[in-house]
């Protein structure tokens, strides 16, 4: 199975699944933290809307998750408050 | 824009003349919500399948339209794909962008494991996934049942696939009492197809032991020291208020998916500040009977133009799309215009049916957050109304920042309107004139 990074650990996706979904199924819930209370959030609304499921991808700070299909060359990031 | 039930149905019909044609959408695949399926899988509809391979028309996926200018000389879309600004002009636009879920705030509601009854759907029929083991629906409204139907599904195939496998539905609440269905007797006599679907979901519940708790509401989720595991309290609702009689009960679950219906996503038509009107206390896109806006050139079909589900969606496409056409005097615009206004009148039912009491932020005792993006409080929105003189959502905006954050209001607007209407105006327009989270690097190309 082909895998991606979260944090330290290598998730396991399907082909076609979206990153959210290869957390979830790997049982991490907590996809980032919130700006001022710092609290965890996850998956919302799951199509997008919400931007509660928003990470750091390659670098880059605020994609959302839900949208994102997984592959091999990402390295995710939890994303606390703005980055 | 938007290839959803509304935006395919049109250029279904679009695709059989000789037109140029763009369809635009910010998901990789058509479908929009209702026809939503995993990247293998093949199109759920049938009667679409040669529209998604019509020579005639181009297919932007992955696009999302973030501004669109008006001139004489045409409509100018902008839209973003994979980081690169497209710019095209057009002489006939529909907007067929859809709606929004509405969840209702409730304390605890942040909690991850608590999600709209729609990314419950999303992961059950996108991802082929069921998130957790213990399951609560709740909410209101008819989208309750096939976000039900499709976990029994998959929780059916998945314990056929795992014996092992225990995974069930904890809990079943609806807000509204079955006798508010007598509110609908006209449109359930003009579509009676619709009763048989109905009974046919609750024999399905039956066989599988679950029941609806109906006239009950959740009002707080709690996180408990087990990993995962959040207790809910749930109440009776008598009118439009909680009540302590009879007693509420307390309930285990890892995962919680709401709903309380949904919303003309108005962004899209804001841009092009296009007129909308009131309907069952939703701002709904005005159009005429062959489905044209405010604006000369532009139509608008499916879920802006009030909510319905997918069967008026299509309608709605086919008639934009004919008058596009120059068809809209035709016979055959007219026989869809009569199974509209059948489904229309069901569809205005329901919405009386479940409608969301105003005065849903009275029904728990804790401070809830309400803008989760900003973490804006209930009681901070409702101090900016009485304290600091705010009169509608944009002004209780300013002082509060609920609304501004990454969603853009997508998810609060709704709610804070509710508080605006209870404390300050019925002026709540939305203004947004910008269509989504644009970069600066993409804003200068
Ligand atoms: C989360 C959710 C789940 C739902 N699930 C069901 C269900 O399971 N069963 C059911 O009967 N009904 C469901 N509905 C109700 C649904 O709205 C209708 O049944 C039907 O899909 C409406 O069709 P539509 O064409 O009006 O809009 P949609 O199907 O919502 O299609 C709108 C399309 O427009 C696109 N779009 C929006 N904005 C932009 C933009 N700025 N740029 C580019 N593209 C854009 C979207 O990506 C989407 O594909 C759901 C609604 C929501 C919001
Ligand atoms: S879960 Fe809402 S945007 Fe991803």
């Amino acid at each position: 199975m082909k895998h991606f990074k979260f944090d330290d650990e290598n998730i396991p996706f399907h082909d076609g699944e979206s990153v959210a979904a290869a957390l979830l199924r790997a049982g991490k819930w907590r996809f980032r933290e919130t700006r001022k209370t710092k609290e965890d959030r996850s998956l919302f609304c799951g199509i997008g809307h919400c931007f509660d499921c928003i990470v750091v991808v390659n670098g880059e700070i605020n994609q959302r998750a839900c949208l994102l299909e997984a592959d091999e060359k990402l390295s995710i990031r939890k994303q606390l408050g703005v980055n | 824009m938007g290839a959803g039930p509304a935006g395919l149905a049109a250029a279904r019909i679009l695709s059989e003349h000789s037109v140029s044609v763009d369809v635009f959408d910010q998901y990789p695949r058509a479908g929009g919500q209702y026809w939503r399926h995993a990247k293998n899988e093949p199109f759920p509809a049938e009667s679409f399948k040669t529209t998604l391979t019509s020579s005639r028309l181009n297919w932007l996926f992955e696009c999302s339209i973030w501004q669109i200018e008006s001139e004489k000389s045409g409509h100018t879309i902008y839209a973003i794909q994979n980081g690169r600004t497209i710019e095209r002009t057009y002489d006939a636009l529909l907007i067929a962008t859809g709606a929004i879920e509405r969840p209702l705030p409730i304390p605890g509601w942040t909690l991850p494991g608590v999600m709209t009854a729609g990314a419950l759907q999303s992961l059950i029929k996108g991802q082929g996934l069921i998130p957790g083991e213990r399951i609560v629906v709740a909410g209101s409204g008819p989208f309750l049942f096939p976000v039900i139907e499709s976990l029994q599904k998959s929780i059916q195939q998945s314990s056929s696939s795992n014996p092992s496998s225990d995974i069930r539905i904890v809990g079943i609440f609806e807000a509204r009492k079955l006798s508010r269905w007598l509110l609908n007797s006209v449109g359930l006599l003009l579509n009676p197809e619709k009763v048989i679907d109905a009974m046919r979901f609750l024999i399905n519940l039956k066989r599988e032991k679950l029941r609806v708790t109906t006239g009950r509401v959740i009002t707080s989720i709690k996180d408990t020291n087990s990993k995962n595991v959040k207790r809910i309290s749930v109440m009776p609702l008598k009118g439009e208020k909680v009540s302590n009689n009879p007693t509420g009960q307390e309930l285990d679950c890892d995962v919680i998916a709401i709903s309380y219906g949904f919303t003309p996503d108005l962004t899209i038509p804001s841009i092009l500040k296009l007129k909308t009107v009131n309907k069952e206390d939703d701002e709904i896109v005005m159009v005429d009977s062959n489905q044209r806006s405010s604006k000369l050139g532009v139509w608008a079909a499916g879920e802006i133009t009030g909510i319905g589900g997918h069967e008026i969606a299509i309608r709605e496409g086919e008639i934009a799309a004919l008058d596009i056409l120059g068809k809209g005097g035709s016979l055959t615009s007219a026989i869809r215009k009569i199974d509209r206004w059948r489904k229309q009148i069901f569809a205005t039912g329901l919405a009386r049916v479940y409608k969301v009491s105003k005065r849903w932020f009275e029904w728990n005792a804790d401070d809830v957050v309400v803008c989760r993006c900003e973490e804006v409080s209930r009681d901070e929105i409702i101090n900016s109304f009485r304290e600091l003189g705010a009169d509608s959502v944009r002004t209780s905006k300013l002082f509060t920042r609920a609304g501004m954050g990454m969603c853009q209001g997508r998810l609060c607007h709704r709610n804070v309107q509710d508080i605006a209407r209870v404390f300050g105006s019925e002026s709540t327009k939305i203004s947004r004139p910008i269509g989504g989270a644009v970069t600066l690097g993409e804003l200068s190309d």
